[in-house]
């Protein structure tokens, strides 16, 4: 039952707050992004003056620490502090998630507003040019694209995932605007004399956005995930203490006895790809715009 | 099937006049002719109805009168003028005397909106008010004219009852000042005592403005209480048209005559 | 009445959804009955509670709902005692269902015979299945050659048949139907209508209607409850809660009601109206 006076959002934030997984991981998302907001001021102050952050500072003599009072998370096999290099990692995780996004979002949304809404020719191409994206394997075409953008490995990472991964949302989107096409409130809006931009946009869009936030959520986690494969395969990210990296290099000294380093980056992309995907579901149910239960 | 029973018009200024319709959907084998070759006319201030049942294309022309559905040959002239294949500004300049009510109250409203800015939103692509105060006044006129109070505009629709939702929604069809109303369905889905509520507005509203109606309806009890003609269709064509109380008190045609009878009645 | 004519007897049923200040009382203290072989009609408007009356008999209301007091009768056992497993056992076989919207309510992937079979295979073993289909679809007037086809090549007046058939085919005394023609054109409702009597009167089938619909309560019903927001407002005999209604809202419905030709009020006597109870 939706109380008077709500609008569609606050009704949905209200049944969200009734989950208590859901706030959970809502509380561990806003965790990470605080720490990737603290993440990149320490490098941008780091970077703007020109010095060497400490966890950069190679100390061969700190090498392998086990954790303890000094470093919580222990020393890597420089000497870098563990921790330090974690959070900087949240950082280079929510930059690809969010720029990817960013890459990603307006091109399948667009493309599957016009194909939905157009249908016909437009539509026949848009569903050509998603298939044909969706038929390549996606992992080698984001490689591809990262090997030829050259000197800034970012910038290739960004590129190759958000070039590939805006399908599964142009899909959604398309058939969504498909849904509400048909709907009378859109049939009313012609017949009212509202050009197809404006009901595009301004009628239909908004009545979709739900759909646009869940995938976002969804696809925050598989970027970052994509990223940590990309770097751990020696593509993309090189110098910066991405996760990916950091696991490579872990990765030899585990069976030494040495598990931190490898323990807590891997707990710590567990729990961002966890927080995100339990949030993603929780969403999908509250934003679901269904009003009689 | 008997061929159709149609009694002459009545006299009189002849505001929407419609000559051998078709619509087509589709093409080839798949072609699906949902109107074929009707024709009838609606005088200024007449409340004219059009009974059928599903599939027989009443919708289909209702639909195609107000363009939501292209014509694939004949003529609609409204005023005169041969609507049929206006486009772009001569066919924005038509929507604003002709407009649509539906059957879903709950569906023809768009549920992230608030209603009155609905209203606001078609005002503005029609030019009308010249500025967003003016506008939010149009939107109160239009409010106390279909009987809702005025500060409910700035609701959203999942606020309010069938009725008044549909209420909001002939408001919205009145906000560019049309001179006919095509209604498809427009009570079907509501309660019989908003049922009642409706149609009382909706015959106020013709007296008040002279609004004539296209009442499409599949209820013939209803229409034999707010329509003073009524064509009957079937299968794409109309089989019988005439006045409201000769055609059902009467039924000359044989498929008339089917459907009264069907009709649980007491 | 005593008991034994009384095929279901509704007791004070109470059936809320909510708790505190959400509380919604969907039936408030109804009590009807069903006599055996009479056609009874629950009418009400959107929210009157009609609905929920009915599929609690068989406590078919959605999960949500509390049944927090009356007694349901059926054959002199309160189904409100039962447990899921033996209600199970009555859905379908004692008491049926059909429902308004015949098109969605068959699946869509399997063939009208096999799923009727399947309603047969339910509660009566080691029956010929395949004689018996074609029996039901003969006593509802459908061709045996449809048993083979699919839901999606059947228009919705021969789907509610075979709805009536998968109904039937456990031979149940009782009949629940919930708007079964709301959904279907004008003369394809006078065909289910016109079935549902023939089947009341060949197989003495008592019926449980609810409907929105006066003039399908005037054609079928022998007695009607007027229903609304959850209680009970009237009841009586069609003709008099219809032609001589006794209480405000009945009288404001029959008002609005739009008849198809002028009421004709001479015509009518004022009989003596029984059992007519107004709700306190």
């Amino acid at each position: 039952m939706i109380k008077q006076g709500q609008s569609l959002w606050s009704d949905a934030w209200r049944r969200l707050k009734k989950d208590r997984i859901a706030m959970v991981c809502l509380g561990l998302v806003v965790l990470f992004t605080l720490l990737a907001v603290y993440g990149e001021v320490v490098y941008f102050y780091h970077h703007a003056k020109d010095i060497t952050p400490a966890y950069q500072k190679i100390n061969l003599d700190l090498a392998y620490q086990a954790p303890g009072a000094a470093h919580w998370m222990g020393t890597d096999g420089l000497g870098r502090d563990v921790m330090q290099r974690l959070v900087q990692g949240v950082r280079i995780a929510y930059k690809v998630g969010i720029i990817t996004s960013l890459i990603a979002i307006p091109i399948g949304v667009l493309l599957g507003c016009l194909a939905g809404f157009y249908g016909g020719k437009v539509d026949d191409f848009v569903v050509w040019l998603y298939s044909t994206f969706a038929s390549m394997p996606g992992l080698l075409f984001i490689l591809a694209i990262a090997m030829v953008v050259p000197e800034n490995g970012l910038l290739g990472v960004y590129l190759g995932i958000g070039l590939t991964t805006w399908v599964g949302l142009c899909r959604l989107v398309r058939g969504e605007v498909l849904k509400h096409k048909e709907q009378t409130y859109v049939q009313a809006a012609k017949a009212l004399g509202l050009g197809s931009g404006r009901i595009m946009f301004k009628h239909i869009l908004p009545n979709i956005l739900h759909v646009i936030i869940v995938t976002f959520t969804l696809r925050f986690p598989a970027a970052v995930g994509t990223e940590v494969i990309m770097s751990y395969l020696g593509i993309g990210v090189q110098g910066e203490p991405s996760w990916g990296l950091m696991i490579d290099s872990a990765r030899m000294r585990l069976w030494q006895g040495m598990w931190w380093e490898m323990t807590f980056v891997t707990l710590a992309l567990f729990l961002l790809v966890l927080a995100f995907n339990l949030l993603g579901d929780a969403l999908r149910d509250a934003l679901d715009p269904r009003l009689d239960d | 099937m008997k061929a159709s029973v149609i009694s002459s018009a009545a006299g009189g200024e002849k505001l929407l006049e419609v000559e051998k319709l078709n619509v087509v959907y589709g093409h080839g084998k798949d072609a699906v002719h949902a109107v074929k070759g009707v024709s009838f006319n609606i005088q200024a201030g007449e409340i004219f109805g059009l009974v059928g049942e599903s599939g027989c294309g009443k919708s289909s022309l209702g639909k195609a009168i107000v363009r939501l559905t292209e014509p694939t040959a004949g003529k609609i002239l409204f005023k005169g003028t041969d609507v049929s294949l206006l486009k772009r500004k001569a066919l924005q300049t038509y929507r604003r005397e002709v407009q649509m009510v539906f059957q879903d109250p709950y569906g023809s409203l768009n549920p992230r909106l608030q209603v009155g800015n609905a209203i606001v939103d078609v005002l503005e692509v029609h030019r009308i008010g010249k500025t967003t105060a003016e506008r939010r006044a149009k939107v109160t006129e239009l409010f106390e004219a279909v009987g809702l109070e005025p500060d409910w505009a700035w609701r959203y629709p999942h606020e309010f009852s069938g009725g008044q939702r549909q209420r909001i929604c002939i408001a919205r069809a009145l906000a560019l000042d049309p001179d006919l109303l095509v209604a498809d369905e427009p009570v079907s889905a509501l309660d019989v005592s908003v049922q009642a509520e409706i149609l009382a507005l909706l015959e106020d509203l013709r007296k008040k403005r002279q609004l004539a109606f296209l009442f499409v309806s599949h209820d013939l009890a209803v229409v034999r209480n707010i329509c003073d003609r009524v064509a009957v269709m079937y299968n794409g064509e109309i089989v019988e048209m005439g006045d409201v109380a000769d055609v059902i008190d009467h039924p000359q045609h044989e498929y008339t005559r089917t459907l009264l009878a069907a009709v649980p009645s007491f | 009445m005593s008991e034994n004519t009384n095929i279901l007897e509704v007791q004070n049923l109470r059936v809320h959804f909510g708790r505190g200040d959400e509380r919604v009382k969907a039936v408030d203290d109804v009590s009807f009955t069903v006599g055996r072989g009479e056609t009874v009609a629950l009418v009400g408007e959107s929210g009157s509670g009609k609905s929920i009356s009915a599929l609690s008999i068989t406590k078919l209301a959605p999960r949500a709902a509390r049944y927090e007091g009356g007694r349901i009768l059926f054959n002199g056992q309160n189904m409100l005692d039962l447990s899921e497993a033996e209600l199970r056992s009555v859905r379908g076989s004692q008491i049926s269902y059909i429902f308004q919207e015949p098109m969605v309510s068959f699946n869509p992937v399997f063939t009208i015979g096999w799923q009727i079979g399947e309603a047969i295979k339910l509660h009566r073993k080691g029956i010929d299945r395949k004689a018996e289909t074609k029996r039901l679809l003969k006593l509802v007037h459908l061709p045996e050659r449809l048993a083979s086809a699919y839901p999606h090549q059947m228009s919705g007046g021969q789907l509610q048949r075979c709805m009536i058939a998968m109904a039937l085919a456990c031979s149940p005394e009782l009949l629940v139907a919930d708007e079964p023609t709301t959904a279907l054109d004008v003369t394809v409702q006078r065909e289910i209508l016109n079935l549902l009597l023939e089947l009341s009167e060949k197989v003495g089938l008592s019926i449980l209607m609810i409907t929105h619909n006066f003039g399908i309560v005037s054609d079928l019903a022998d007695r009607v409850y007027v229903m609304k927001k959850g209680r009970l407002v009237e009841e009586g005999t069609t003709k008099n809660v219809l032609y001589n209604p006794q209480h405000d809202y009945t009288k404001q419905l029959m008002a609005a009601v739009p008849r198809l030709r002028p009421v004709e009020q001479n015509s009518l006597t004022t009989e003596n109206t029984e059992n007519t109870e107004e709700s306190k």
